[in-house]
């Protein structure tokens, strides 16, 4: 990697109780650059993305993405994580009284305090990006699973976030819709050079999309290689077992 | 069965027996305004982070979901004026009695549609830097409100059903009414009959009201 990366993890510590989750996680990634993370169940890799979102306190660690350092084991600085990440989310969570439009603008416009002009003509670009203009108005309710995560994807830009995070935004969805959202993030990629980090089991899309790939487990980072390597030469035994199992599967 | 029916007795005192209606609206609606006022700032103070309005909300509802209506009801008309020296007329007892309970009543309500609200809105909507405040105003309540309703609508019955127990301090409702024409007359079948269609057309015109607001609900939880 370059010598002063864009986002990077220091010592990143979390507990419950006296069971440790994540174990001091150091990472550095570049700007537009995606990082995938797979590992079993369990592993820490939501708790980690929400620990970078500033929803979850940590016992130690920062977080330095471009000239904003964040120690996120500050109740009141890990807050301000949430305004530099955003997070995609299994389950989509839209909010369900609220169309689509309203989802996207409802954080621009009370956060940032966009007009609501400027809020909905930036939403109808993210629309456009995401192919659902013509559902602007519709409820979730109304709308397909992969609808729904893309509108998801499109509520967490509307914030403009300097590094976006997905928590298995596909494995709630069936192959066809699946091919949506990965659609979506492949041109987050190639369109827009937003950072990102994706924890996922589609081990396709990681070769095709992402630039680095690492396996979590128990908390630890088993390994942390460019995508090339880790998918086609793995140096731990752990990774060419875990890779396999989900080849198999 | 040797009894003569003899409905002509509610073509002639009908009108005299729905005019208990009118005690019944001005004790209910004024109870349930303040029953759902009360039961939402004890639902709030029940998820308030400090203890002390969190313990005073369990302890009131606990006291005024558990004393029977009834006794309340007597104990503030009767035994309230001798603690106090304060007395109110029948009417006002009532409306206090039944906002106390219906209070009680209301906050385990909203509480109860509140927790149905997944704890993972609030998560998204902090995720996208909403403040505490703004999740509440424009996550939490709007959906709050809809999931509530249902509750809330039995609460509001349940208290326009208990006005009839104010019959036990003479205000002068329809149960009441019916009461003192049975007296009269000796017509209880056809008078206490009279009383239920009155107090079922009430209720019911109520819920069609209700169920209008519930469908004001143009989105479903997905």
């Amino acid at each position: 990697m370059s010598e002063k990366p864009f986002l990077k993890i220091d010592g990143l510590t979390k507990k419950y109780g006296d069971t440790t989750i994540l174990s001091n996680i150091d990472l550095s990634i570049n700007k537009g650059d995606t990082l995938m993370i797979c590992g079993p169940s369990g592993c820490g890799k939501s708790t980690l993305l929400r620990c970078l979102n500033g929803l979850e306190q940590v016992e130690a660690g920062s977080l330095t993405i471009g000239e904003r350092h964040v120690d996120l084991s500050d109740p009141k600085q890990r807050e301000s994580a949430r305004q530099g990440t955003g997070l995609v989310f299994q389950n989509f969570n839209l909010f369900p009284h609220m169309s689509v439009l309203d989802n996207i603008t409802l954080a621009p416009r009370r956060v940032m305090k966009t007009p609501k002009s400027t809020a909905e003509d930036d939403a109808k670009d993210l629309l456009d990006l995401i192919g659902l203009t013509d559902r602007m108005h519709a409820y979730p309710c109304e709308l397909s699973g992969g609808q729904r995560q893309r509108v998801a994807i499109a509520r967490a830009l509307a914030m403009n976030p300097e590094l976006l995070m997905f928590d298995e935004p596909t494995s709630a969805l069936d192959p066809e819709k699946k091919e949506e959202v990965l659609g979506v993030i492949r041109e987050l990629k190639s369109i827009k050079n937003v950072t990102m980090i994706v924890v996922t089991h589609e081990i396709g899309f990681g070769k095709t999309v992402s630039d680095w790939a690492m396996l979590l487990e128990a908390g630890k980072v088993v390994e942390l290689e460019p995508s090339k390597d880790f998918f086609n030469a793995p140096k731990s035994q752990r990774t060419k077992e875990f890779l396999s199992a989900i080849v198999n599967a | 069965m040797n009894y003569n029916f003899d409905f002509g007795i509610l073509f002639q005192y009908g009108d005299y027996l729905a005019g208990g209606v009118w005690y019944a609206v001005i004790i209910a609606f004024p109870s349930i305004i303040t029953a759902t006022i009360v039961g939402m700032i004890l639902a709030a103070a029940h998820l308030s982070p400090v203890r002390v309005f969190r313990m005073a909300s369990s302890v009131i509802v606990d006291v005024f979901r558990t004393l029977p209506v009834v006794v309340l009801l007597i104990w503030i008309h009767y035994v309230f004026p001798i603690l106090t020296g304060l007395s109110m007329s029948p009417t006002q007892s009532s409306i206090l009695a039944l906002s106390l309970n219906g209070s009680a009543l209301a906050c385990e309500a909203f509480r109860g549609g509140l927790q149905a609200i997944p704890g993972t809105q609030r998560q998204a909507a902090w995720s996208l830097g909403l403040s505490k405040i703004d999740t509440l105003r424009f996550v939490i309540i709007p959906q709050g409100f809809f999931s509530t309703l249902p509750a809330l609508t039995n609460v509001h019955i349940t208290i326009i059903k208990n006005v009839t127990v104010t019959v036990l301090i003479a205000v002068p409702e329809v149960m009441f009414r019916a009461q003192e024409l049975t007296v009269q007359f000796f017509r209880p079948l056809e008078l206490y009959t009279g009383a239920a269609v009155v107090y079922v057309a009430l209720i019911l015109s109520f819920t069609v009201a209700m169920r209008r607001l519930e469908k004001l609900r143009k989105w479903e939880s997905v």
